[in-house]
């Protein structure tokens, strides 16, 4: 048996990402996910105005800034015991969720497909076609997305002021009170993205999409007709099946979503029915869903750079202390480990699809666990359940005529959290005020979850797992392994504890 | 490119003591010194803001391709983007004008006096070129951060204007304090009724 050791650099993602394999013969038989550098987001709000995490958070992502935003706000409203009117719930549901839209679309065509354009799949019949879709910079895919997601972010840009990086949301609501103008113009350009979307990435109208309910549904769908044949949809599951991607990357299959939105009291939009397709906060394992319990979420260090006396604790009470020197040779990432229960979850629009019972996602989970191509494909047909509930939104801004800011009292001690679903996954913001200051504030990102590393009772993290046992053909570039790491969504600005994020 | 790059921003007073490539803040230095030259002869160009706006990227590096002459001023960023106040075409102009000043969310007026905007502080193109081509944070009510300027973030409160006896202790670039006084004492009696029943369509 031939041994190997090989570090990957994963480029493509936000942030500086290694994987240290070691191969037995051609499958990875040990991996360590290694988030490379510190930055300190989190010591640097201590002592800081509670609202300026509003400004300070957001910039932990250039992508996911519309989610911290976001999360940030919600601690501050429990914070502050504040319930926000239905129109900030609606103006701040739509701007998370097209930033979801835009990173669905983005991940999915820009950054996963072009390893499906790797050198050693030459030889693979559908690789010239794969290569006129998503070459970099040519792609005629690669070009159409760059162009309509750009375009969908000004919704945000009118509602918000920018993207990235706007601070619209504070505790009691929104600062912005759209005029119906305003709505009209975000009403006609998420109109327009829609209709791209359904002709170019699935084919068909999101209506019909619904309908699918298992594979056999889904084959049907595929040889229904050319448009879904050769749709960017249909494309990517007739490729990743030659290429065997609906056999690799199963973690350990428990998964864990904070759920949809907030739901604005008076709304068309709900958890069931035609407007449906969110999850609620859930855990899902071999035993099925069980609701999220915000209490037995702590986070694990015995694998990072970081110091401490105990060797996990609830974000509340959280501390990033990086070690001064060299640590013992068992710790290797600025990455903490999340654990739910004790255990690892993975997270993403996958775990959203399992925890609200899509039944093509769950059908598959349970008859053969997780895959490259199953979490590719939710994140691909996600935007079609989000895309009705964002324009039931906008239409219900203008006819509910409502406030979209609500005052109330700050307090001078309070805690609290804002969990939120962001493009990755699940996403927590944990905040400590004592004497009108933050005294502590903790962020556990999706990719925290899924990039964690290996806990103290030796388990490892999600996508730790789902690279153990990856055949390689070329031990020199495991491309597969990349694959692997790239159907999780990496984004690893956000999961060091740099200095500061 | 960006405020880290340029000043050392978010990461400046934090454990990594980060600092920018000819800059720490507001003193001339950083990573590569005060002395660093390109064997063109060129200081480090900064394009601050967190983010920079992407046509300002795009614009300076077009610049520099074409061989284009690129005036810098201050801290070494280039007039043409950081020559204008950020508050410069900010839709609430009207009501600055008239001190038709906000102290809560939601509202239509200005937010310089009460709500820590830092348009008329700091330099950058927010309003000139706007964001995604449709819009800025301060046309929809969030208070400029002052996110190009060296000291971004700051170390006193966000969302919240310094001030004594009510006038902002940061005036306006280049202004004397009793001229801007008086000013804004007049303009405020002056203001129309429209403006202060905040019935503009913005
Ligand atoms: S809100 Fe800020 S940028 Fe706009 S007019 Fe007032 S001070 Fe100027």
């Amino acid at each position: 048996m031939k041994k190997t050791r090989k570090v990957i650099p994963l480029n493509r993602v936000e942030g500086d990402l290694e994987l240290h394999l070691e191969m037995d013969d051609h499958v990875v038989t040990q991996v360590r996910s290694v988030g490379t550098m510190y930055r300190g987001i989190e010591n640097l709000m201590i002592g800081r105005g509670p609202m300026d995490s509003l400004v300070i958070t957001p910039r932990i992502c250039g992508i996911c800034t519309t989610a911290h935003l976001n999360a940030a706000a919600k601690a501050l409203d429990m914070a502050y015991g504040v319930d926000i009117p239905d129109n900030a719930k609606r103006l701040r549901n739509v701007t998370l969720m097209v930033e979801q839209l835009q990173n669905d679309v983005r991940h999915a065509v820009l950054l996963f497909m072009p390893d499906l354009i790797h050198t050693s799949y030459t030889h693979q019949p559908l690789f010239s076609e794969a290569f006129r879709r998503y070459a970099v910079l040519k792609g005629e895919a690669t070009l159409q997305t760059v162009q309509e997601t750009k375009r969908l972010l000004e919704i945000i840009a009118i509602l918000g002021g920018q993207w990235p990086h706007s601070s619209f949301m504070v505790p009691g609501g929104v600062v912005t009170v759209p005029a119906d103008s305003d709505i009209i113009h975000c009403r006609h350009i998420l109109l327009n993205f829609r209709k791209w979307y359904e002709d170019r990435i699935l084919g068909c109208a999101l209506e019909r999409l619904n309908g699918i309910c298992s594979w056999q549904d889904l084959d049907a769908w595929l040889d229904e007709s050319p448009d879904h044949h050769d749709s960017e949809l249909g494309f990517f599951i007739r490729y990743a099946r030659a290429l065997g991607l609906d056999r690799v990357g199963r973690a350990h299959d428990t998964f864990i979503s904070c759920g949809g939105p907030d739901l604005p009291k008076d709304t068309a939009v709900g958890r069931q029915g035609e407007l449906r397709g969110f999850a609620f906060a859930g855990f899902y394992s071999g035993q099925g869903v069980k609701p999220l319990d915000p209490h037995i979420i702590r986070e694990d260090i015995s694998s990072s750079f970081f110091k401490d006396e105990q060797p996990d604790r609830h974000p509340f009470e959280g501390r990033t202390v990086p070690l001064d020197g060299e640590g013992d040779d068992k710790k290797y990432t600025w990455a903490k480990a999340p654990r739910y229960g004790g255990q690892p979850a993975e997270t993403g629009p996958l775990a959203d699809m399992v925890i609200s019972g899509h039944p093509l996602f769950v059908e598959t989970l349970e008859a053969s666990g997780a895959s490259v191509l199953l979490r590719q494909m939710a994140r691909l047909i996600r935007p079609a359940m989000l895309l009705p509930a964002i324009d039931q939104w906008l239409s219900e801004m203008v006819s509910c005529k409502g406030p979209f800011y609500k005052d109330y009292t700050k307090k001078v001690t309070s805690q609290g959290y804002g969990f939120i679903t962001a493009p990755r996954g699940f996403l927590g913001h944990w905040l400590k005020i004592e004497n009108g200051h933050i005294v502590n504030y903790q962020v556990i990102t999706p990719t925290a979850w899924n990039a964690s590393p290996t806990d103290a009772n030796g388990v490892r993290g999600p996508w730790e797992e789902a690279i153990v046992g990856t055949s390689v053909r070329d031990t020199g570039d495991p491309i597969e392994v990349e694959h692997v790491v790239r159907s999780f969504d990496p984004c690893l600005v956000c999961t060091v504890h740099v200095i500061d994020p | 490119m960006g405020t880290c790059a340029s000043f050392g921003g978010i990461g400046a007073d934090s454990d990594i003591m980060a600092s920018g490539l000819q800059f720490t803040k507001w003193e001339m230095g950083g990573l590569l010194g005060q002395d660093f030259r390109t064997p063109n002869g060129l200081p480090v160009i900064n394009l601050p803001g967190c983010p920079c706006h992407c046509e300002v990227v795009v614009g300076a590096l077009s610049a520099i391709a074409a061989d284009m002459p690129l005036d810098l001023g201050h801290y070494n960023t280039p007039v043409n983007w950081y020559g204008v106040m950020v508050h410069q075409g900010c839709t609430r102009n009207e009501y600055h004008e008239y001190r038709v000043e906000e102290k809560r969310f939601g509202e239509r007026g200005c937010l310089f006096f009460y709500m820590g905007c830092h348009g008329p502080l700091v330099t950058g193109p927010c309003n000139k070129v706007l964001w995604n081509r449709r819009s800025s944070k301060t046309r929809v009510g969030v208070p400029c951060f002052g996110c190009t300027r060296p000291d971004f973030p700051q170390q006193y409160p966000f969302f919240e204007t310094r001030n004594i006896e009510g006038i902002p202790i940061e005036l306006p670039d280049g202004v004397s304090r009793a001229h801007y006084m008086a000013y804004k004492g007049m303009a405020a009696a002056a203001a129309p009724k429209r403006l202060i029943k905040r019935e503009t369509g913005i």
